[in-house]
C-alpha cells in the first residue's frame, strides 16, 4: 500500500529544462511545489569538473550522463509487420538522466521555428494544394502561432543568455544574421562567439553558392553574462567536450546554471531525487489527474497528490507515463483512431565530409556545442517545393564541436578500418577535414507512432513503450535533395567531398540525435491531439504536458529552443488563466 | 557579413599559425641566441634592464622575492606578457620600462629563450597550515559551489602544470607572486583579457582566506617534470 503525503499545489515529474523552469515560475506566484526526479542529484561544482568530466570513455563512449538501459528501456521496430525488441544498448538517441536531464549533456543548439511550421497543413495547402502531401502523411497544425509565441522565445534566450545575430528584427532583414528566421523582437542577449576556421571556410563556401551563412544560435556562452533570473554564468573557452558532457565552466545553459540557484532554498519548493514515477493518478469521472504515485529511494511505493501535474519528463518518457496511466485514448494506426503516441517524429539527419588533405589546419580539438556557422536557404518552406515531391527542409550546418580522441578520426569511406593505413590515413585527415551536417525535419506519418509493448516488461513490471518508426519517403527525398546541396558547398571549399546520405531503413544502432519528437501532440482539437495550445490535456484540465513530445511533426531545427519557449508559454496560462479558475482553458 | 568573415578568418589565420608551429617543432635556434643576449642585457635599457638579474639564466622562480618561474611557460603567453607590459595594459613599475624599452623582436626572442629553458625539478614541498593547504588543493580540484567559482584545474591543467599556448603554468610559482597576480586581478589592477574576463570574474569571488590557500596550494607542487613547452614564434 502506498504511503499517501499531503496534497501539494503542483507536482512535477521529471526535473530537466521545463521541470525547472516550470518550477521557478511556479513558485514565483506562491504556490508549494514537489519536484521529482528520477535520477542523482548534480551540480556543476563538484560534480563536471575536469579531468574527471574530460572523460571520452565513460562519457561519450559508456554514456555516463545517460539513462541506463537496464533501468529502463524501450521496444523497437522498423513497421507494423514485425515483432519490436527491447533495446538494450543506446545508440540513435541518448535520453538523459539525473538532475538537469539532457539540459546539462546538450550542444546548446538554440532556435526558433519557422511561422509556417506552426501551421504547417494550412500553409502548405494554401502555397502547392493537397497532393504535395504525400499519402499517409499526417501533418497538422499546432493549434497556436509563432506571433504568439514569440515573446516566450525571447524570454528562453535571454534565461539562457543565447549568442547569435539576428537577421530579421522585426520585419526589417540584419546584415550578418539568418535572414530567413521569424521576425524577432530583440537582438539575441550574447553576440556570437569567434569563429574558427572550419566554420569559417564553410561560410565563405555558402556564399560562393549564393546561400546565405550566419552563426548558429549558441547556449554555449560568448561572454559572462547575469541572466533575467539573476543567475551568473561564465563565458566558454572551446574545450571541446559540450555534448554527453556537463561543463565544468558555468558556460553552457544548462537548469543547473540558469535556473537551480535561484530555486533551490526556496520555502515553497521541493527537490525529491531518485524518485521514480510509476503513474499519474487519475480520476475518469472527474476527468482530473489527483497526483502522482513514485518509488522513492528506499524503494518504497509513495502517491503525492496534487492540485497540478505536469509531466517533464523526457519526450517519450511523457507518452509512456499517459499510456502507463490510461489517460486520453492510445492511437490505433490501422483505424486512424485516438492519440496517444500518434504522430512520432525524429530527426532527419545526413552529411558531408570535406577532406582538404593537410591544405588547412582546422584544429578540430577547439570547440563547442554549437560553434559554427549555418545557413536556412533550405529550410522549412523557405524555398519553393513546386514539383520537387516533397515538404520540409534542413539546416546545412559547419560546426566544430570538437576533436575528441576515441570517437573523432575522420577518414575517408576507403580506408580500411585498422592497422597502418589507417593510422595513416586518420594523421593526414584530422586536422583538415570539415563535416556538413544536414539537420533536416521530420513528418509524421500515419504508422510512425509509440505504444505500450505487449510483451516486454521493466523492472517493476510495467509494459516497455513500444517505438514503430522509419522514415518516411518523404524525408527521404527532402534529405537528398538537401544532401546535394551541402555537396555544392562542400565542392566550393575546394575539397574531395563524400556524402553520408539517409538510406535504407530507420536504425537504432548508429547515433544520430536525441530529438525524439511527438507522441503526445498539440492541436485545435481533442480528436487530433493530447493537449491543446497550452499544452493542457484535453482529458485532464489540471494535467500539463511538456516537452518535444508535443510538437505535431519535427521541424529542421534543435527542439530545445521551442521546448523552452513552450513551458514559460503553459506557465503563464497557468499562473495568469488557470488558477483563478481552474478549467480547460479551450473549449474542446 | 563578408567583413564579418573577413575579420573571423583573420583571427584564425593568425592563431593556427602560431599553433602548427608551437606544436611539437624545437625553438629557432637564433632566436634563442638573440633572447639570450636580451636576457643579458642587450634590450633597450641595458644592463639596468637585464632579465636575468631578476630571472636568472635559467627562468628559475625566485621564492624569497617573488619573482615568476619563466622557465616552462609557453612562448606565446610570455611574449603576451612582455606586449601588455609594454602597452602599460599589465601595470608594473619594474616590468613596465624594460619591457617598452625592446623592440618587438628582442621580446619576441626573450620569450622563446626563456620557454625553451628546462623546467628545475621537483624541488617544491607543502609547508605550513595543513588546513590552508587542504582548501588550496579543493578549489585547485573542484572550485567552490558556494563561490560559484569553477576549478582552477579545468584551464591550467592537472596540478596546474599549464595548458600552452595559451594557460599558464601555475605549479612551482611563488606563493607571493600567484596571490599578488590574484589580489591584481581582483581589484581591477591587472586587466583581465576582455571580453571575457575570465579571471576577473573568478578573483572578485575569491576570500583573502581562498587567496592565500590556492596560491599556497600551486606553490608547494612541484613545478616537474613533465614534457616542457616548446615554441618558435612568428
Amino acid at each position: 500500500m502506498a504511503r499517501r503525503l499531503p496534497e501539494v499545489d503542483v507536482v512535477l515529474v521529471g526535473m530537466g529544462w521545463t521541470g525547472a523552469l516550470l518550477a521557478k515560475e511556479l513558485t514565483d506566484a506562491g504556490l508549494r511545489v514537489v519536484g521529482l526526479e528520477r535520477g542523482v542529484p548534480r551540480q556543476t561544482v563538484p560534480d563536471f569538473q575536469t579531468p574527471t568530466m574530460h572523460d571520452e570513455l565513460r562519457y561519450a563512449v559508456r554514456h555516463g550522463l545517460m539513462l541506463d538501459p537496464a533501468t529502463e528501456t524501450l521496444t523497437f521496430r522498423n513497421f507494423t509487420g514485425q515483432t519490436a525488441l527491447p533495446i538494450r544498448q543506446l545508440g540513435s538517441f541518448l535520453p538523459g538522466a539525473g538532475l538537469g536531464g539532457a539540459g546539462v549533456h546538450w550542444n546548446g543548439q538554440t532556435w526558433r521555428f519557422h511561422a509556417s511550421d506552426f501551421n504547417l497543413r494550412t500553409h502548405t495547402e494554401q502555397r502547392y494544394g493537397r497532393d504535395i502531401i504525400q499519402e499517409g502523411l499526417t501533418i497538422q497544425d499546432w493549434g497556436l502561432s509563432y506571433d504568439e509565441l514569440e515573446p516566450y522565445y525571447d524570454r528562453f534566450e535571454k534565461i539562457c543568455g543565447i549568442g547569435g545575430k539576428a537577421g530579421n528584427l522585426r520585419g526589417v532583414i540584419q546584415p550578418g544574421g539568418d535572414p530567413f528566421e521569424a521576425p524577432r523582437s530583440s537582438e539575441y542577449p550574447l553576440p556570437p562567439m569567434p569563429m574558427p576556421l572550419g566554420p569559417t571556410l564553410f561560410a565563405q563556401a555558402a556564399e560562393q553558392v549564393g546561400a546565405h551563412p550566419f552563426p548558429l544560435p549558441s547556449a554555449n556562452l560568448s561572454r559572462p553574462y547575469t541572466n533575467s533570473y539573476g543567475c551568473h554564468l561564465q563565458p566558454c573557452n572551446a574545450c571541446g567536450f559540450c555534448e554527453r558532457f556537463g561543463c565544468e565552466h558555468f558556460a553552457k545553459s544548462s537548469p543547473q546554471v540558469c535556473v537551480l540557484p535561484v530555486l533551490m532554498g526556496r520555502e515553497n519548493f521541493e527537490l525529491r531525487t531518485r524518485s521514480t514515477v510509476t503513474r499519474v493518478n487519475y480520476d475518469s469521472t472527474a476527468k482530473r489527474a489527483t497526483g502522482v504515485t513514485y518509488i522513492d529511494a528506499m524503494g518504497q511505493e509513495v502517491e503525492q497528490p496534487a492540485g497540478i501535474v505536469a509531466l517533464c519528463a523526457f519526450s517519450y518518457h511523457n507518452v509512456r507515463l499517459l499510456l502507463l496511466s490510461g489517460i486520453g485514448q492510445p492511437y490505433d494506426p490501422a483505424s486512424g483512431e485516438g492519440v496517444v503516441g500518434k504522430n512520432y517524429t525524429y530527426q532527419t539527419m545526413a552529411g558531408v565530409s570535406v577532406f582538404l588533405d593537410g591544405q588547412k589546419n582546422i584544429n578540430p580539438y577547439m570547440g563547442a556545442g554549437a560553434l559554427g556557422m549555418a545557413v536556412n536557404d533550405w529550410q522549412g518552406d523557405v524555398f519553393d517545393h513546386s514539383g520537387l515531391g516533397f515538404i520540409g527542409g534542413a539546416y546545412l550546418g559547419g560546426l566544430q564541436t570538437g576533436g575528441r580522441p576515441i570517437e573523432y578520426h575522420p577518414v575517408p569511406s576507403d580506408t580500411p578500418r585498422w592497422g597502418g593505413a589507417w593510422k595513416q590515413a586518420v594523421r593526414q585527415h584530422y586536422n583538415s577535414t570539415l563535416g556538413i551536417s544536414v539537420h533536416g525535419s521530420s513528418m509524421p506519418h500515419r504508422y510512425n507512432y509509440l505504444d505500450l509493448d505487449p510483451t516486454y516488461r521493466d523492472g517493476l513490471g510495467q509494459p516497455l513503450l513500444r517505438m514503430t518508426f522509419d522514415f518516411p519517403a518523404n524525408d527521404r527525398l527532402m534529405a537528398d535533395y538537401l544532401t546535394d546541396r551541402a555537396l555544392e558547398i562542400g565542392r566550393a571549399m575546394g575539397g574531395r567531398v563524400e556524402a553520408s546520405r539517409r538510406t535504407g531503413h530507420y536504425s537504432i544502432v548508429p547515433y544520430q540525435t536525441t530529438h525524439n519528437t511527438g507522441g503526445a501532440i498539440m492541436g485545435a482539437n481533442p480528436r487530433e491531439s493530447v493537449v491543446n495550445r497550452y499544452l493542457q490535456h484535453w482529458d485532464a484540465h489540471n494535467l500539463f504536458v511538456m516537452g518535444a513530445c508535443v510538437y505535431p511533426h519535427n521541424p529542421g531545427f534543435n527542439p530545445t529552443g521551442t521546448v523552452g519557449a513552450l513551458a514559460l508559454w503553459a506557465a503563464r496560462a497557468i499562473r495568469e488563466d488557470y488558477l483563478a479558475d481552474p478549467r480547460p482553458l479551450v473549449q474542446a | 557579413m563578408r567583413r564579418f568573415l573577413a575579420f573571423a578568418l583573420a583571427l584564425c589565420v593568425t592563431s593556427a599559425v602560431a599553433a602548427a608551429q608551437l606544436l611539437g617543432v624545437d625553438p629557432d635556434r637564433r632566436q634563442v641566441e638573440s633572447g639570450r643576449a636580451v636576457a643579458a642585457g642587450a634590450g633597450g635599457q641595458g644592463q639596468q634592464g637585464a632579465c636575468f638579474r631578476c630571472h636568472g639564466f635559467d627562468g628559475a622562480a625566485e621564492h624569497a622575492a617573488a619573482f615568476p618561474a619563466l622557465a616552462g611557460q609557453s612562448a606565446e603567453y610570455l611574449l603576451a606578457q612582455l606586449e601588455a607590459y609594454a602597452s602599460g595594459a599589465r601595470a608594473n613599475p619594474i616590468m613596465q620600462p624594460i619591457a617598452a624599452a625592446m623592440t618587438p623582436e628582442q621580446r619576441r626572442d626573450v620569450a622563446v629563450y626563456y620557454a625553451a629553458q628546462p623546467l628545475p625539478g621537483g624541488r617544491a614541498r607543502p609547508q605550513g597550515d595543513a588546513a590552508l593547504l587542504q582548501l588550496g588543493g579543493v578549489l585547485s580540484a573542484i572550485g567552490s559551489a558556494e563561490r560559484g567559482i569553477q576549478a582552477c584545474q579545468n584551464c591550467h591543467g592537472p596540478g596546474g602544470i599549464g595548458v600552452p599556448p595559451t594557460y599558464p603554468r601555475l605549479a612551482g610559482q611563488p606563493e607571493a607572486y600567484l596571490a599578488a597576480t590574484l589580489r591584481a586581478w581582483k581589484t581591477g589592477e591587472r586587466p583581465s583579457t576582455a571580453p571575457r574576463m575570465t579571471m576577473a570574474i573568478i578573483a572578485r569571488r575569491l576570500t583573502e582566506q581562498d587567496i592565500a590557500a590556492v596560491a599556497r596550494y600551486f606553490a608547494a607542487v612541484p613545478a616537474g617534470p613533465v614534457q616542457r613547452a616548446r615554441g618558435v614564434l612568428p
